[in-house]
């Protein structure tokens, strides 16, 4: 099934009751919400760091861009869906 | 003999009290129930959230009987906060005043997922045995939204009720909840003594799926629908707490710890309790924990079954209830009993004629 995807222009943040939290015994970070636990791996730790509801996804894949030392161009598609299936399943809102 | 990986438990649920204000006929807790006075302190509680979450818990689910029917919930909330646990609240709204509610929040309830008997006043109090039940819970979940907490509405369907699913899901929008469980009576303890009252017809079943599917389609993004099917009309056992002492364990309200909610109906098994042992003890190293975790313990049948990952055996206590051997198959599965064992062993439902208010037996407040 196809989803439309957010535009890179809004500013996203965590949902009511969702929090991103450092599992200290699986040493992973994983996102808590109501009856909501994703366990996130390198990529998803990295992006949803950036989250603070003052930043547009333009401006994190910016900052991820320069954190990484990647082309912009090359991580714009995937942090979009991702922060959209996170939209999705209202861990993140617009 | 196989060796087990035990993986590190993520979910707490903490039935902090059996008691309850209303009486619904299939409610989850054991027909034996626990009295106040054996109920632990806030003390012993505190200690369980936290040696929980050195376990590796991440979630607790703060449930009943009704929670709020002990006076120190505010205190448990904030212990289960302070030990950097997500909190959910597991309530019937009765018996939580507006003001009582801002000090859960305040003491860090991160969720509040509340039940919903029936739609309609009549049917809310026909199940509830509590006059305005319906009408209480309303208040309930408008203070809730007010307070920006995530809501959860939890719809317990069954035979006198399902008819009105649509109007349960435009009610649950109309709450501003953010998720909706549709969740079949499962026919274990009271709700097994009420099933020829409660289970629905094949033909209610069906056309539930039917509108789950579509009301999942149409609101996507606006509300989530959780779903859990009849159980006695699926071809495979569910994956009963996702696999014996995998996942979650359950703490009763006396402290005894158990790997699902009708474990006590095992009475082959002694179960430990947290004022005798630390909880990492208990979810590794107890005879309980350890009975039906990976698949020596399973028949032939289930063993080299290609769904043991799946449904890890299905429920134990099924199939003690039924086959009289907590060991065998999961009733329900076809699998192992092409002939529909759990169907036939009943009488059809849909053929009984019965005059509904004279046949439930309700659950006890205490």
């Amino acid at each position: 099934m196809t989803v439309d995807l957010i535009p890179p222009s809004v500013t996203p943040q965590f949902d009511y009751g969702v929090r991103l939290k450092h599992d200290k015994v699986r040493e992973r970070y994983v996102v808590l919400g109501p009856e909501i636990l994703i366990e996130l791996n390198q990529t998803g730790t990295a992006i949803m760091s950036e989250i603070d509801g003052q930043s547009t996804i333009t401006d994190i894949i910016s900052r991820l861009a320069t954190r990484f030392e990647v082309n912009q161009n090359d991580i714009t598609q995937d942090v979009v869906e991702f922060c959209t299936s996170m939209v999705m399943r209202r861990v993140l809102r617009t | 003999m196989n060796q087990v990986t035990i993986p590190a438990p993520q979910v707490l649920l903490a039935e902090v009290t059996h008691r309850c204000p209303l009486q619904c006929p299939y409610c989850s807790n054991p027909t034996e129930l626990i009295k106040n006075d054996k109920e632990i302190s806030t003390t012993d509680w505190g200690r369980v959230f936290s040696e929980a979450a050195d376990l590796g818990v991440l979630q607790v689910s703060i449930s009943g009987g009704e929670p709020a029917a002990r006076r120190d919930l505010t205190e448990l909330i904030r212990a289960a906060r302070d030990a950097d646990l997500y909190v959910n609240l597991i309530t019937s709204g009765i018996g939580l005043t507006r003001g009582r509610l801002d000090d859960l929040v305040e003491a860090g309830c991160d969720h509040i997922q509340l039940s919903l008997q029936d739609v309609d006043s009549e049917g809310a109090k026909l199940i509830s045995n509590m006059d305005r039940s319906l009408e209480r819970k309303l208040d309930f979940a408008r203070w809730v939204r007010e307070l920006s907490v995530p809501l959860t509405v939890n719809a317990v369907m069954h035979r006198l009720n399902l008819d009105r699913l649509p109007e349960t899901i435009e009610l649950a929008l109309e709450l501003g909840a953010r998720r909706l469980e549709v969740a079949n009576v499962q026919y274990h303890g009271w709700a097994a003594l009420n099933k020829q009252v409660l289970m629905p017809t094949q033909e209610q079943s069906s056309r539930t799926n039917q509108i789950v599917a579509e009301a999942r389609e149409s609101l996507k993004g606006r509300l989530l629908i959780d779903y859990v099917p009849v159980d006695h009309y699926a071809e495979y056992p569910k994956s009963c707490m996702n696999g014996w002492g995998r996942v979650a364990l359950i703490v009763a309200p006396d402290g005894s710890v158990l790997p699902c909610h009708n474990a006590t109906t095992l009475e082959h098994l002694s179960f430990p309790n947290v004022r005798d042992q630390s909880l990492s003890t208990i979810w590794y190293e107890s005879p309980a924990f350890n009975a039906y975790r990976g698949d020596s313990w399973m028949p032939e049948i289930c063993r080299s079954c290609d769904r043991k990952e799946i449904d890890f055996g299905g429920c134990r206590c099924q199939a003690l209830a039924i086959t009289g051997d907590a060991s065998a198959a999961d009733p329900v599965c076809s699998r192992a009993y092409p002939h529909a064992l759990v169907i036939s062993t009943d009488n059809d439902p849909a053929s009984s004629d019965l005059d509904t208010e004279d046949q439930i037996m309700y659950r006890p407040n205490s």
